[in-house]
């Protein structure tokens, strides 16, 4: 799980690097990746903690409990003779193997294969889903929002498709304006759209700084400081 | 020798000189039978995951097998230990001839022979297990894969790297539990209830 997270945002930061230089977003995400890995070498070394507490198990257990039977038996009254040591020692092995090393890396490799499949299992259901969502799709995707530009900088894209309707709505901006923080000046003005599932949204302004603002972007990184309701669904 | 090697040292191996697989080992009847199980399987059972239990379905006559064999072997094991015994009794033993500790002795080889022979053929058809149920498992990740658009998994959020981790770590898990599931399900429940009965039966029972 913790492996899973630090990959995606990994694999975000190496995807959107030109923006994380840009914007200068190194030390958040640094900060940001360093804590999950943290979090993952937490539960690594755990794990081995455990491990380490079998295999310390795994050496000591035949010897004291050879010497736990012997006591017993020597003063119980009993005479240790050579067959009976050997063969009380090598049942004991036995059990050291079957106990000490069979039963525990069972127990570690079953609840792992438990929590494997879980894990896959969820990825399947996932890709059952979006198969489903291949299906119901038409081949080719129609363009969904017209846009219309303003002079800068204000920049507002609105329009709807018009068999949008009786699609689900993923994101609806009412008046949204967007900060790269509160005291910083907007770089989005009066931004009113409705995004449903299979639509393509295209925001055009002066300079390339606005092919960064698209949707990912719609993210906490950004403060909306004005504006409306903000409605996110699936 | 391995028929392999005796051909590659004399010239060079191509793809026709390869070993068969056999029938019931290819990917592609494995993938069908794993994926129409877990088909069949629409929700969990007493908390198994569906998965596991299609994984379990598709490869129990191999689980059976790996059974037998690791039950063999403990069998075995406590065989030897009770040989080890009896031949040390023999040979602190005056009055008897020197023939029964040889037998004892030739018995107790045997068997340990015999015993290290089985671990190898149980480890080697556990790892062929357990190397099935990856191939499956892959197998079925990547026929759904195939099935979906690029660009909306590419929009689901799934990442390469996640999907590298599922293929690489996550199936690893199912070969290595491969090895200890038919061990501890019939080898260690019998062994170790035997053992401490016998053991205690022989080490305190002549105190009684």
């Amino acid at each position: 799980m913790q492996t899973d997270l630090r990959v995606r945002h990994m694999s975000e930061v190496i995807d959107g690097i030109s923006s994380v230089k840009g914007y200068g977003w190194e030390q958040p995400f640094i900060s940001l990746i360093l804590t999950i890995r943290n979090s993952e070498l937490f539960n690594v070394l755990r794990a081995q903690r455990l491990r380490a507490i079998n295999y310390c198990l795994y050496f000591c257990s035949p010897h004291i409990t050879l010497f736990a039977i012997f006591l017993v038996y020597f003063h119980l009254g009993g005479k240790l003779t050579l067959p009976l040591v050997f063969s009380t020692m090598s049942f004991v092995q036995i059990l050291r193997l079957d106990i000490g090393r069979f039963f525990t890396r069972a127990i570690e490799t079953s609840s792992e294969a438990y929590a494997s499949s879980l894990r896959i299992e969820k990825y399947l259901n996932l890709f059952a889903n979006l198969k489903e969502a291949n299906a119901s799709e038409p081949p080719l995707l129609p363009p969904a929002i017209v846009p219309s530009f303003s002079p800068p900088p204000a920049v507002a894209v609105a329009g709807s498709a018009s068999n949008s309707s009786s699609r689900q709505l993923l994101l609806k901006v009412k008046n949204g304006s967007f900060a790269h923080s509160l005291s910083a000046p907007p770089v989005l003005q009066h931004l009113n759209f409705d995004l449903h599932r299979g639509e393509l949204l295209m925001i055009i302004g002066p300079g390339h700084r606005f092919s960064y603002l698209l949707l990912p972007h719609l993210t906490p990184l950004f403060v909306i400081i004005s504006g409306g309701r903000k409605k996110f669904s699936s | 020798v391995n028929p392999l090697i005796s051909v590659g040292i004399t010239r060079q191996l191509n793809f026709e000189d390869l070993l068969q697989l056999p029938s019931h080992d290819h990917s592609s009847p494995l993938i069908s039978q794993l994926k129409s199980a877990y088909f069949h399987y629409s929700h969990s059972i007493c908390g198994i995951p569906r998965l596991l239990l299609a994984l379990c379905s598709t490869v129990w006559v191999q689980f059976l097998l790996v059974g037998f064999y690791y039950l063999l072997e403990g069998l075995l094991r406590i065989f030897s230990t009770i040989l080890l015994g009896l031949f040390l009794q023999s040979l602190q033993n005056t009055d008897q001839s020197i023939d029964q500790s040889f037998v004892l002795a030739l018995l107790l080889s045997l068997a340990n022979l015999l015993q290290n022979f089985i671990h190898h053929v149980s480890f080697f058809y556990s790892m062929k297990m357990g190397n099935n149920m990856k191939i499956a498992t892959i197998g079925f990740i990547y026929d759904c894969l195939f099935e979906i658009r690029g660009n909306l998994l590419q929009s689901s959020g799934i990442s390469t790297g996640q999907l590298v981790n599922l293929i690489s770590n996550d199936v690893q898990r199912f070969e290595e539990w491969s090895v200890v599931w038919p061990l501890s399900s019939f080898s260690l429940p019998i062994t170790d209830s035997l053992l401490p009965i016998h053991s205690s039966v022989s080490i305190f029972g002549k105190l009684l």
